[in-house]
């Protein structure tokens, strides 16, 4: 069972979502400013195609040799003090932290955004035990606030208008109806210091992580993860077993890529690498590290990750490094959001992550919800051959669907033995022709024709009126 | 130049004129055209829908039909954005990659095949239109189709081309997506369809059949006077008459 | 079986007969320092400002942080021997006292390194207890070097980089301008969480200083 799935639900959600005016909105502004900026980027790196293939090739050479960087980042990370946990699964992961967080007191806990939190239902779990995590990204705080999940992975609350999050800061906080976005975020900014002060344990996740150093890297614009890792006395890094890279200098690439690609900077306000825990304040040393690595996916679904590892093009789905471009370039969420894909990762790489991670049975619909226009691809800082995926896995829905090879409606492997010889594609067109006033009626047309005026055949096909022309 | 038509399945059925039009604009290249019916279809809606050894089965068809010819030209830019493809699709097959590969290297966009490999953009039409054109998406990422149809509209008179801010966004055709999620596929189509309305356009064109009827279908649809249309049915649509023409200077 | 040895396993048997792909060579890392001029210009496009002196770094803060660097205790005293002494202003120990730097006007910390490329601050946490001091009062105030200029990014890590991973520094924190968010419809708001102003007062080298 994973907390939050409902992916399952994309036709119902997506409907909900393209009715929601608001939402296609601000979501659209947003995601056109953010287009904007990093077009102008990526426009003064003329070297940008170079660094892409770059950073694609050496997340694909860490991912095939994850066992061998794996064993030595931890080696090199307990060297130098970190307490490594390993959780092989969701259940494990929560099991774990809410476990070191009984055993340093239950004490107030501050977090910052991290999507493999998101992914293991962290804060679901956290809650079950009566605590009470507090996001401290200011978007992550709104959606909590609002008692949502993001639908961004950058911008959390990217399909809320401002005066939304004004709305919802009266109702909560008493507020001023109309607040603007400096005095929204002044307020979150005093009623989270409290939270700092007051927070004895620090939940981050992981960006990167260097193999030959043991050391680990965070970006951010805020400063809320510099407040999360250095208030508290204990930081629990969450990180997942992909976020990998072999050398210190591997995240040069990293660092030149992502900032650009999520927000059109040329690098975010901080950074943090951390090596070992930091350096105790006073006499009381810091706890060491926790934190597992294996963000991993829930139990029932152990070998999809298996197959998620040993096939290269689904492989290549883990190189994705969190910057959302994907999404600020997909029409489809632009239209949707990205609640409507029904888990945490939304957009193209929702749809190639949430059905390996969380099993083709519950996500049948995403890799079809593509119009595999392939603006994901080309906006990739890694690489992904998203359209590519979204290909494959979209078979493994039909055939999930219990589609003969061939799939519903469509059949692939009928229509394939028409089209094989001239002969049979002759036929196949004679029935398609006889066939099409029922068909405007039926199945796939039928949808097409709801909304849309269908093309009809033409009287007589391209062969035959060359055929005459050429007499 | 001997060019054989690779018509593509869609327009063989639904837009025969799109096929003819195209053969017309390449005799006024100063083209010899044939037409060989073995050719069926690249395979694309099968590869597309992850279906592989079935894309393989009919991009084989494809392939000695056509292999061949001197040239093979073709109204579609996914189609021929299509045959780039067979290298990778026929990775573990060496003799068959080999062939798609060289059938790859001689098949070209209508557009780019004019423009860039002839050197022909006056074609001697009018047009007395405002026009938009719509960059499809596989044209546009897989063959670089931005400017060679550009060009050709440049040269017909009276055509005023108005570029849309959104002409790089996709249609929301996207093959079983445009059924499979319809009412998304729909969105995508009318937010272009606003734009190109508030343009005051009398039509859209483009190098793809799949997306014009995409585009054409919700048109038609909302009442919408402006029409969808193959760049080849557009340009031919604008040319004197071959023998108006020989009578014109007899008038 | 441990959740190491499965997760261990199952990667193993995921990627059995896998071959790597070549791992790509580092970039040479340009030797030399970096422009002065090229850090100061990316550094204010985010909104850094340039100070020629603490005095007018610190504006009208009051109440100052200070980190434990000795440079920041002799630029402190310089100021307060200077004309117009310290000017009403009170500067105390960031790292020793938190409930007073939760309250502090301002924070004045070195920083190790600037990067031509981004206009980056380094702050090396072995070498000075800057954390807090840079990240909790509204203000930071940075005392640079002049002559500590990195080219690039890569020139960064290769300093931080150590063949013993033990010896590198727990906590390095690069800084690019002041905290921001754009959570709310992409509107930029500075000082959400961090300080809302980062000045620098660029410093000679001691040589320098004392020819």
């Amino acid at each position: 069972m994973i907390h939050g799935l409902k992916a399952r639900e994309f036709d119902r959600l997506s409907r909900e979502a393209l009715g929601d005016d608001i939402q296609r909105g601000a979501i659209g502004k947003a995601t056109d400013l953010i287009r904007g900026r990093r077009g102008a980027a990526v426009a003064r790196l003329p070297e940008w195609e170079e660094l892409r293939e770059r950073a694609r090739a050496v997340k694909a050479h860490t991912l095939a040799r994850l066992d061998h960087y794996l064993l030595q980042f931890v080696e090199r990370a307990e060297a130098a003090g970190v307490v490594v946990h390993w959780a092989s699964d969701a259940t494990d992961a929560t099991e774990i932290i809410t476990g070191l967080v009984a055993e340093a007191g239950e004490r107030p806990i501050v977090k910052a955004k991290s999507m493999v939190t998101e992914e293991i239902g962290l804060n679901h779990a956290l809650e079950a035990r009566g605590l009470r995590p507090v996001e401290t990204d200011l978007g992550e705080w709104i959606q909590q606030l609002a008692g949502e999940p993001p639908s961004h992975i950058i911008v959390p609350a990217i399909h809320k208008t401002q005066a939304q999050i004004a709305r919802l800061f009266a109702e909560q906080l008493g507020s001023a109806e109309d607040a603007s976005a400096e005095e929204l975020t002044a307020i979150a900014r005093r009623i989270l210091r409290q939270e700092f002060a007051d927070a004895a344990i620090g939940i981050s996740g992981v960006n990167f992580a260097v193999a030959e150093t043991g050391s680990f890297l965070l970006l951010e614009n805020e400063g809320n993860i510099r407040l999360t890792t250095s208030l508290p006395r204990l930081h629990l890094a969450v990180m997942g077993i992909e976020k990998l890279v072999p050398r210190l200098s591997d995240l040069e690439v990293f660092l030149r890529l992502l900032p650009r690609s999520g927000t059109g900077q040329h690098l975010t306000s901080y950074q943090s690498i951390f090596t070992g825990p930091a350096p105790g304040r006073g006499a009381a040393p810091r706890r060491g590290r926790g934190g597992g690595p294996g963000g991993a996916p829930p139990p029932a679904r152990r070998h999809r990750r298996r197959a998620l590892v040993g096939d290269e093009l689904r492989r290549s789905s883990l190189q994705c490094i969190r910057c959302g471009a994907c999404l600020n370039v997909c029409p489809v969420y632009r239209q949707i959001g990205g609640h409507a894909y029904g888990w945490v990762y939304p957009g193209p790489i929702g749809a190639v992550l949430t059905p390996q991670l969380a099993g083709i049975h519950e996500a049948k619909a995403l890799p079809l919800a593509s119009s595999l226009g392939g603006a994901c691809e080309e906006g990739c800082p890694v690489k992904i051959a998203l359209p590519e995926v979204l290909r494959d896995l979209g078979r493994e829905a039909g055939e999930a669907q219990g589609e003969a090879p061939g799939g519903e409606g469509f059949g692939c492997g009928r229509w394939a033995w028409f089209m094989r010889t001239p002969r049979r594609y002759r036929w196949a067109l004679r029935l398609a022709r006889l066939g099409f006033p029922l068909g405007k009626r039926l199945g796939p047309f039928r949808r097409w024709a709801e909304q849309r005026e269908l093309p009809r055949p033409a009287a007589r096909s391209f062969r035959d009126q060359w055929k005459e022309r050429s007499r | 130049m001997r060019v054989s038509l690779f018509v593509t399945c869609l327009v063989d059925q639904l837009r025969p004129e799109v096929g003819l039009a195209t053969a017309e604009l390449l005799e006024r290249a100063g083209c010899s055209v044939e037409f060989d019916p073995r050719q069926t279809c690249c395979g694309q809606p099968a590869f597309n829908s992850g279906y592989r050894s079935e894309a393989r089965a009919v991009a084989r068809t494809l392939i000695e039909a056509l292999e061949g010819a001197e040239a093979v030209v073709t109204p579609s830019g996914s189609c021929c954005a299509m045959t780039r493809r067979y290298r990778e699709l026929f990775a573990g097959e060496p003799e068959w990659r080999a062939r798609g590969e060289a059938l790859a290297a001689k098949t070209f966009e209508l557009a780019a095949f004019l423009v860039d490999r002839l050197e022909v953009t006056a074609l001697g039409a009018r047009v007395a239109q405002r026009v938009s054109w719509h960059d499809s998406c596989h044209g546009l990422r897989e063959l670089g189709l931005r400017a060679a149809p550009r060009a050709l509209l440049a040269r017909v008179a009276g055509l005023e081309l108005v570029e849309a801010g959104l002409r790089e966004e996709c249609c929301g055709f996207g093959g079983t997506f445009a059924v499979k999620h319809d009412a998304i596929s729909v969105a995508m189509a009318d937010r272009k369809i606003d734009e190109l309305e508030s343009l005051g356009i009398d039509v859209v064109t483009g190098a793809d059949l799949s997306c014009l009827m995409q585009l054409g279908g919700r048109l038609e649809r909302r009442g919408s006077r402006i029409r969808a249309l193959h760049f080849a049915e557009l340009i031919a649509g604008g040319l004197p008459a071959l023998a108006a023409a020989a009578e014109e200077p007899a008038r | 079986m441990s959740a190491r040895d499965s997760i261990l396993s199952r990667i193993r048997d995921g990627l059995r007969g896998v071959e790597a792909p070549p791992l790509p060579a580092p970039d040479p890392v340009p030797g030399g320092p970096g422009e002065l001029a090229a850090f100061r210009a990316l550094a204010e496009s985010v909104g850094v400002e340039f100070h020629d002196t603490l005095a007018s770094a610190l504006g009208d803060a009051r109440s100052v942080a200070v980190s434990d660097a000795p440079e920041v205790a002799a630029a402190v005293d310089r100021l307060a021997a200077a004309d117009g002494g310290a000017g009403g202003r009170s500067f105390f120990d960031g790292w020793s006292d938190r409930a007073a730097l939760l309250e502090a006007d301002a924070g004045i910390t070195t920083a190790q390194y600037g990067v031509a490329e981004t206009g980056t601050l380094l702050l090396i946490g072995d070498d000075e207890r800057h954390r807090l001091v840079s990240l909790l009062p509204p203000l930071h105030v940075a005392l640079l070097r002049r002559d500590r200029i990195l080219p690039t990014l890569g020139a960064a890590l290769a300093a931080l980089r150590r063949e013993d991973p033990a010896a590198m520094s727990r906590v390095t924190t690069f800084v690019t301008g002041p905290s921001r968010t754009a959570d709310i419809e992409l509107q930029l708001v500075l000082g959400v969480h961090g300080p809302r102003a980062l000045r620098v007062v660029l410093t000679d080298p001691p040589a320098a200083a004392n020819p």
